[in-house]
Formats: C-alpha cells, structure tokens, sequence
C-alpha cells in the first residue's frame, strides 16, 4: 500500500500499475448542478435547465465537462501536498454523463518516477467509469519535489 | 460532407493565434474556493490545502453576461452546429495560492476538418494562459471543442 501523501521520497518505489486511489462519488443532482454553474459562472442551460438540454437533443441535464476536470484533477492533487502539485492533466471524455449518474474515479501510476534538471514527475492516469464504462480517460502529471534531507 | 465545414473552418483558421479576449484580473480568495469545493461536493476544509487546481477553468466566466442564455460554441462562429467537448489539457507550472491574482488571455489556437467514423466534423482548439500578478505564467489550458454540424 503506497503511504500518502506522495512525495519524492515516496515515489521512489511506487511502480507502474499502481492504484494510488479510488473513490466513488456521489450521484450528481440538479442541486449540485446548479450550485457548480452558479460557481463557474456557466450560462448554458443544456447542464442546468432540464427541458432545454432535451430540446436540444440530450436526455436530460448534462454534466459539465469542466466539472469532470474538476474531479480527475482534484483526485490527483490530493494525492500531494505543498511543495508537491499537479503539474498536467489533459482528458479525452469518452461519453457523456447526464443528471443522476454517479462517477468512480480512479489514478493509477502510469510510469515511474522520472527526474530532470525541471524536476521529477510521476505519471498517473486519473479514468472516471460510469458502471464498467469508462467515459474519463485523463493524463496526469504529478511534480515531485526533493527535499534537502 | 467536408465542404459544409470548410468556409468556417477557414475564416478561423485564417484567425490563428489571434487574441479573442483577456479578463482579471480575479483573486483567488476564500469565499470563490469554499463555494467551487462545494460544487465539486468535495471536502472543505479550513484552507490548509491547495487551492484545487481546476478552479482555473472557471475564472474566464469572470465578465460572463447572466442575462443571456448563451452557448458558448455561439461565441466562436455563428454557423458552426452541434458542438461537443472535444478534451482538455490542462499544465500548472507551478501550485495556485489562496488570496493571489490570477489574469487570463484567451487565443484562437487552431480550427481544422478532420474526418472522422461518422463523418466529417470541425475541430477548433481555444488555449487560455493564466498569469499572476507580476505576470508570470502559472498555468495553460487548451479546450478543444468539436462540431458536427453547421447551423441551419
């Protein structure tokens, strides 16, 4: 079991394959909906306005993406504490995610730890499934910072 | 079917790299954390943590105008149709901090027609730099948005 949270030290022996985290969220409300476009300012009413999002062709309120981001991001910036950060994510989403559907997230290492003169980075994979199926396939990159001992 | 895209697909791309817009500068203080870490329906905590890194995505919606129901594929060209999120790739260059000013610019990076299993579609890429107040990058955001129809 990799002891959290991460650093460099850590890192060292944390190898490819590794699941460094799952977690199960919640089932998304309109309230959270909502709330998460009040907060980001959103003003397309496919994510917050029920009946609009079906005019325009979805079943019903659609997730944000930004709010997917959001997640995956935050399931690895977890992972580390200061000096540490998330230094990359980049998503391909693979399928929609509506009202009332909850998403499993889960990061896995991805390669071992690498460093250069810019630093040392572990690469992770953060996947949302909904059920089995994945509709978040993100690359992450976590910063890792050596300390003087 | 790549004809139809081809006349929008143009005029942006004959737009590459130019400036669409810049806003801030917006602090990152408690109260815009506390309540984005409540939308996520993430813990809050007293502060001792990082600002969560994604809160970036949202803070281009500083200016946005409540009274108008607007899409925002609406704002890149009018006939372009049926967008979907294309992905986005996110690099931090260093972690947020509470309380600091954080501006952005916003570029037309590419737009292109890609063919794809069901047909043609219109890719536009829209790239975000974030700066702090002595304006330094601290992150980039690059947000592709894919179209698969033009507007009626």
């Amino acid at each position: 079991m990799t002891r959290l949270p991460l650093d460099w030290e850590r890192a060292q022996d944390v190898a490819a394959g590794t699941v460094l985290r799952r977690i199960d969220l919640p089932a998304v409300t309109m309230t959270q909906l909502v709330f998460y476009c009040a907060a980001a300012r959103v003003t397309d009413p496919i994510h917050y306005d029920r009946e609009f999002a079906r005019r325009a062709g979805f079943p019903d309120a659609v997730v944000n993406g930004s709010l997917r981001i959001a997640w995956l991001t935050q399931a690895l910036s977890d992972l580390v504490e200061p000096p540490n950060f998330v230094s990359a994510l980049r998503c391909a989403h693979r399928g929609p995610m509506y009202v009332g559907q909850a998403l499993s997230l889960e990061v896995q290492v991805t390669e071992p730890i690498k460093s250069s003169k810019e630093g040392s980075v572990l690469a992770c994979a953060v996947i949302g499934r909904l059920g089995e199926k994945v509709i978040d396939h993100a690359e992450g990159a976590l910063t890792l910072v050596r300390q003087a001992s | 079917m790549s004809a139809v895209f081809q006349e929008p697909v143009n005029r942006l791309a004959a737009r590459r790299g130019e400036l669409l817009g810049s806003w801030g500068p917006v602090r990152l203080d408690v109260v815009t954390v506390s309540r984005f870490m409540e939308a996520l329906g993430w813990p809050i905590d007293g502060g001792t943590k990082p600002v969560p890194p994604a809160i970036l995505l949202q803070l281009g919606n500083v200016n946005i105008d409540v009274t108008r129901d607007v899409r925002p594929h609406e704002d890149i060209d009018p006939s372009l149709a049926n967008p979907v999120n294309g992905g986005t790739a996110l690099c931090w260059l260093r972690p947020l901090q509470l309380g600091e000013a954080i501006r952005g610019s916003v570029r037309l990076k590419d737009a292109y027609v890609r063919e794809g299993k069901s047909g043609a579609m219109a890719i536009v890429l829209i790239e975000t730099t974030f700066l702090d107040a002595a304006g330094q990058p601290v992150a980039t955001a690059q947000k592709t948005t894919i179209f698969r129809g033009v507007a009626a």
